[in-house]
């Protein structure tokens, strides 16, 4: 049928042999370009600014096929065949259609969904989530973003709480969500035995008050760990406890730490060097204190710190952190200020050390900011010819320069030791 | 960071896909700087073996510390170690047997 609802001659179909490569490109002129051509062309949907599905999420580092997905019905199947689209996400905003229309949608053919993201501050989207959460039993991933607020209560009586109790997948993500003590609650709702995975993305945790919940392991066979830490400091700062704040995520979620074997770390916030300090040595003291250095070594050093005190496990290191510094002094990392590096707990099952790069160039330079940028220390000034970038990659620094962090490290230390 | 974790055999820089090659001059500087301050608070270098730069797009470089050789700490303030360059295969297949991909 065309549009006008005209029914159109059917093609019979072809008795002949398949075609040859020949007679593809005549029954395709596109075909027939110079590759060039061809390139240029898929190069174009590649980089198309689609406005993207309504409920799928951009599946990260493929955004050229998911451009191509969108293009064409067959290179959509194709893409839906080889699992681009399985991670949906009831949109922000929308109101959402019944239940029985996703199943008009997707009921008639064999879908496969490995992640749902879950907007537990929308309570318009907890019913659809539910039903798919049902429909989908075996759903590998689930993201949680948002903030249930007051609904808290709401939530874990609802069809989606119970849900989360039979889920039984792997990899559990807080994307930019805001749990309370009380909210916390929710996260003990999940099925969680299966859980190997759990990324912790810009989402804030403010445990003060009671808990919920009998202090346990959150996800006992958690072997990776991702951490995003927040970019807003300002959010998370409280006045009155001024020492490491995520302690009380790891103190309350992970100990006794699981065996973790993988850690991929990115602080949130980024070290400063005070202006002008190239050429005054008087305020190396300053610098190092901060408030931007300070916040981003207690949140880096504090979780330093929880690895080399609580998992053995750890084999791979992930420091998402570039290696374009500014760099904060490792004096943090050490217990306490007289310690001897070889006194150190030990990580002796870690196979693999990662940084991330973005100009190999400054591995090597000099000049500029590139060599001297390791707030509290002065490589020129001191003739040490140190270079920053490989200062944070090898070492740890045993000048003592700031006593308020070991104070910040000793206080989490006896926290998490003494529960 | 080394130092922290001493006992890693692997290290990786992971460079942005399209950054460009490393520097020439990086194994040399690598092998000067990169064991020296461990070496200096530990006075021994265990399991440290490979320093790897690249990505998985781009492919990788790397150098293969020569464990049968000793550590030159002759020169004062200074812990040079001998090293054989690795061809790109080598360094992949040391990056993702250790389960790493990204």
């Amino acid at each position: 049928m065309d549009k006008q609802g005209v029914p159109r001659p059917r093609k019979r179909p072809s008795l002949a042999l398949p075609p040859t490569q020949s007679q593809v490109q005549g029954s395709f002129p596109l075909l027939s370009c110079p590759p060039e051509i061809l390139l240029l062309i898929a190069k174009r949907v590649a980089n198309l600014h689609s406005s993207g599905y309504n409920i799928t999420a951009k599946p990260r580092g493929r955004t050229d096929l998911f451009n191509f997905s969108h293009s064409n019905k067959t290179l959509r199947e194709a893409c839906v065949a080889t699992g681009l689209l399985t991670w949906l996400t009831p949109p922000k905003g929308i109101r959402w259609p019944e239940p029985t229309l996703f199943d008009m949608l997707f009921g008639s053919r064999q879908f496969v969904i490995s992640c749902l993201e879950v907007d537990i501050g929308n309570v318009d989207v907890w019913e659809l989530c539910a039903h798919i959460m049902e429909k989908f039993p075996n759903l590998d991933g689930l993201v949680l973003s948002g903030c249930a607020a007051k609904n808290t209560k709401r939530f874990c009586e609802s069809k989606l709480g119970a849900q989360f109790t039979k889920f039984t997948g792997t990899s559990i993500t807080l994307k930019q969500a805001v749990f309370s003590g009380f909210q916390s609650q929710i996260l003990f709702l999940l099925g969680r035995s299966n859980v190997t995975s759990f990324s912790l993305l810009g989402t804030e945790f403010n445990l003060r008050g009671p808990k919920e919940w009998t202090l346990k392991t959150l996800f006992p066979k958690l072997a990776r760990f991702v951490f995003n830490g927040l970019a807003k400091r300002q959010n998370v700062y409280v006045e009155y406890h001024p020492d490491f704040v995520y302690q009380p995520l790891f103190s309350h979620f992970f100990l006794p730490a699981p065996n973790l074997v993988y850690f991929e770390l990115l602080t949130g916030s980024r070290a400063r060097l005070l202006r002008g300090r190239i050429d005054d040595r008087e305020n190396i003291e300053d610098e190092t204190n901060t408030l931007a250095n300070y916040f981003t070594s207690r949140t880096r050093f504090g979780i330093l710190r929880y690895l080399q005190e609580h998992v053995k496990t750890l084999q791979v290191f992930v420091d998402n952190d570039s290696l374009d510094g500014p760099f904060l002094n490792h004096t943090m990392l050490l217990p306490h200020p007289h310690a001897k590096a070889d006194s150190f707990p030990r990580f002796e099952k870690m196979k693999l050390l990662v940084f991330r790069c973005e100009d190999p160039g400054s591995l090597t330079a000099f000049g500029g900011t590139t060599d001297d940028c390791t707030v509290g220390s002065r490589n020129r000034l001191s003739g040490s010819g140190g270079h920053s970038v490989w200062q944070h990659v090898i070492d740890i620094n045993l000048q003592r320069t700031n006593l308020g962090s070991y104070r910040s490290c000793a206080l989490f230390s006896r926290t998490v030791n003494a529960l | 960071m080394c130092a922290f974790f001493t006992d890693c055999e692997c290290v990786v820089i992971e460079t942005w896909v399209g950054s460009g090659d490393p520097p020439t001059d990086i194994w040399k500087f690598a092998s000067e700087q990169l064991l020296y301050r461990t070496y200096s608070m530990f006075k021994k270098v265990e399991k440290f073996r490979y320093f790897i730069v690249g990505n998985c797009i781009d492919g990788y470089a790397g150098i293969e510390r020569d464990l049968s050789a000793e550590i030159d700490t002759e020169e004062v303030g200074r812990a040079i170690w001998k090293y054989e360059v690795m061809d790109a295969e080598a360094c992949r297949k040391q990056v993702t047997k250790r389960q790493y991909s990204n």
